[in-house]
């Protein structure tokens, strides 16, 4: 998994937890990087399952809820490093729809070796969206923070619900998305 | 610990971060620096790739336009060759025509003339061709009688229709306005071209032309129960030389000449044609063309000058006829007495340059193409030459079978007054000789 997340997740529990927790989890934790992480380099996945358990325990928040901050924590840091991005959509919906299409083939063009989640989508009606989340990693709640966080950047109300039907050790989920109210396009 | 340090270990990691950083990005640039030379050299073999095949696509391009002209070249000599011999049989055949003949005679001379005739509209389609493609048709602007045009065009097929079981008839939708403005001789001649192809194209069927005409233009529609034609010939039928399909050539003969002549006149004149056909049920061509109605001024001012032609005489005028060919040679002198002139003949420019320093002519014809001295050097040195005085005024017609639109503007260029196009029939001689005496 590319570091990047690695590197955000560490700046998230260091403003959460304060970086004495965190230099002790990376100090303990059995990381087969003993913790130095780029943004710019590739780790094992399972590393970040890793210290997200860890986290939790620290936090005592439980791993679910934790992932899905950690989906708004992640998705707030890509909407101020990719701008342009966003401003290519102007709903939260089709920005969701672009993901597959559009965003993982820019991110191949940069990282031709990166290993992409799948989200396919359905169109049911203008308020509601099907999205469905097939991952080699079992991240299906951050992926449904992410999802939560994409709405707010649009400025649009959405309730989001999620089935998760993980079963092993890859993530597996239905989003269905009702859409509230609209926005007024991406906060800039 | 307070806020101002960091811990030993995150001190570390972030230096063994910074390294791997540095390492994955040193590795980066080097990746970078080679991909780049790599694409140098993409670029540089693709501009030679690209000179490569501009430089074989001007070549090519060079090919087809040699092509092209050694092609107008061979037409204007294939035309030559075929109008000289061409024209003396008309010219003899039409000679034989007014002598005493017998019934049974008279008959193989009148397919004899047939035969020949057709030869020479063939020859005459390439020329008109050429000079369409060139954009050198001249239209003439007088009224004329669009029906009786038609009509006219129809009763010459009727013995060819009834021959192949045909029957052929003309309707005029609106009988009134038919006096138009336009070329007479360009609307007959499409109507014909289009006739000519209903009847070569059905049998035992029923051939119809139908006319009618608005304030601004007349609508000719010709109609046949015949073969048809299969969709996707549609539109190549227009092209030159173009048949439908190879068979056709060889079943009912043809150039492919008629239809883009047709559709090429059509063109410079403003109008259209279109068709439409069923295999095995026939076709249907509709030209539309912008005439517009003549109004009594313009009939008034044509009729008079129809009326102020004097009949053309030869009488008590001397001719140089110059020409090498001795058959064509005949057949000028025996047109030029028609007309009751008196004909001088020179077998060649050496001989006819004597003849002019010591006789005075009232006109001089001259082939182009003779060996030694041809028609427009001959004629640049009578005009010139103080021995030929007598003759430096003396209008000039070239008779000639070099009839392409380029070799006839040259031919005006040297001073001569007309060009009379071989083979030539009695009507062509006699406007022939009525544009000279009329600009001499
Ligand atoms: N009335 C018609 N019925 C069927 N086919 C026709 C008709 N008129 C023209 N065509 C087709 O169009 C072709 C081109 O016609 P044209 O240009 O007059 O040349 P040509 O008649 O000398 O072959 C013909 O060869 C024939 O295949």
């Amino acid at each position: 998994m590319k570091g990047l997340v690695f590197i955000e997740l560490i700046k998230m529990a260091d403003s959460a937890l304060g970086e004495a927790t965190v230099d002790r989890v990376l100090d303990t934790a059995p990381l087969k990087s003993k913790g130095v992480y780029t943004a710019v380099g590739y780790y094992d996945c399972a590393e970040l399952v890793v210290l997200v358990d860890a986290f939790s325990k620290e936090s005592g928040i439980a791993r679910p809820e934790l992932e899905r901050q950690f989906g708004h924590w992640v998705m707030d840091s890509f909407a101020s490093g990719y701008p342009e991005f966003f401003r290519k959509y102007d709903t939260a919906f089709g920005m969701l729809e672009a993901i597959e299409s559009d965003i993982h083939l820019e991110v191949r063009k940069l990282y031709p070796d990166a290993e992409l989640p799948s989200f396919s989508t359905i169109r049911h009606s203008t308020e509601r969206l099907e999205l469905s989340y097939k991952s080699e990693r079992p991240l299906a709640s951050f992926c449904y923070g992410l999802i939560e966080a994409c709405f707010t950047k649009y400025r649009e109300v959405a309730s989001v619900e999620m089935t998760d039907r993980t079963t092993g050790a890859e993530g597996d989920a239905v989003f269905s998305i009702i859409k509230c109210k609209s926005g007024s396009g991406v906060q800039e | 610990m307070t806020g101002d340090f960091v811990s030993r270990s995150r001190y570390e990691r972030e230096k063994a971060a910074r390294e791997v950083a540095e390492k994955l990005l040193e590795d980066k640039s080097r990746e970078l620096y080679r991909l780049n030379v790599e694409l140098q050299k993409k670029s540089d073999t693709l501009s030679d790739i690209v000179e490569e095949r501009t430089r074989d696509l001007s070549q090519a391009l060079d090919a087809a336009q040699a092509a092209t002209r050694a092609k107008d070249v061979f037409l204007a000599n294939m035309s030559h060759e075929v109008r000289t011999p061409v024209t003396g049989i008309l010219g003899f055949a039409h000679l034989l025509a007014e002598s005493d003949l017998r019934p049974e005679q008279r008959d193989l001379l009148h397919n004899l003339q047939g035969s020949c005739l057709t030869l020479k509209h063939i020859i005459d389609d390439l020329l008109d061709l050429k000079s369409l493609e060139h954009g050198m048709m001249r239209f003439r602007n007088a009224p004329f009688d669009v029906v009786a045009v038609i009509e006219s065009a129809v009763a010459k097929f009727q013995e060819a229709a009834g021959r192949s079981g045909n029957t052929l008839a003309h309707e005029a939708a609106s009988p009134e306005r038919r006096l138009r403005m336009g070329d007479k001789t360009r609307f007959e001649q499409i109507v014909v071209n289009l006739l000519t192809n209903a009847l070569k194209f059905t049998k035992d069927g029923v051939i119809t032309v139908q006319s009618s005409v608005t304030d601004v233009d007349v609508t000719v529609v010709v109609s046949d129960t015949g073969i048809g034609m299969r969709t996707e010939h549609l539109e190549r039928i227009f092209e030159d030389f173009t048949q439908a399909d190879d068979q056709i050539s060889q079943r009912y003969g043809g150039t492919g000449l008629g239809l883009s002549i047709v559709s090429m006149i059509l063109k410079q004149m403003g109008g259209h044609v279109s068709v439409t056909s069923e295999v095995g049920q026939g076709s249907r061509f509709t030209v539309v063309m912008p005439l517009a109605v003549a109004s009594s001024a313009e009939i008034r001012a044509h009729r008079e000058r129809a009326t102020s032609h004097i009949p053309l005489t030869l009488s008590g005028r001397r001719v140089l006829v110059v020409e090498d060919n001795r058959i064509n040679a005949k057949v000028i002198r025996s047109f030029v007495s028609k007309f009751d002139g008196d004909t001088v003949l020179a077998g060649s420019g050496i001989e006819a340059l004597g003849i002019a320093a010591t006789d005075r002519f009232d006109l001089m014809i001259f082939d182009i193409n003779m060996p030694e001295m041809g028609g427009v050097e001959l004629l640049r040195r009578i005009r010139q030459s103080p021995d030929c005085a007598a003759n430096a005024k003396t209008p000039a017609l070239a008779c000639t079978a070099n009839a392409m639109p380029e070799q006839i503007a040259l031919y005006v260029e040297a001073g001569f007054s007309g060009v009379i196009r071989k083979p030539f029939d009695a009507e062509e001689f006699h406007a022939g000789l009525v544009a000279v005496l009329g600009a001499g």
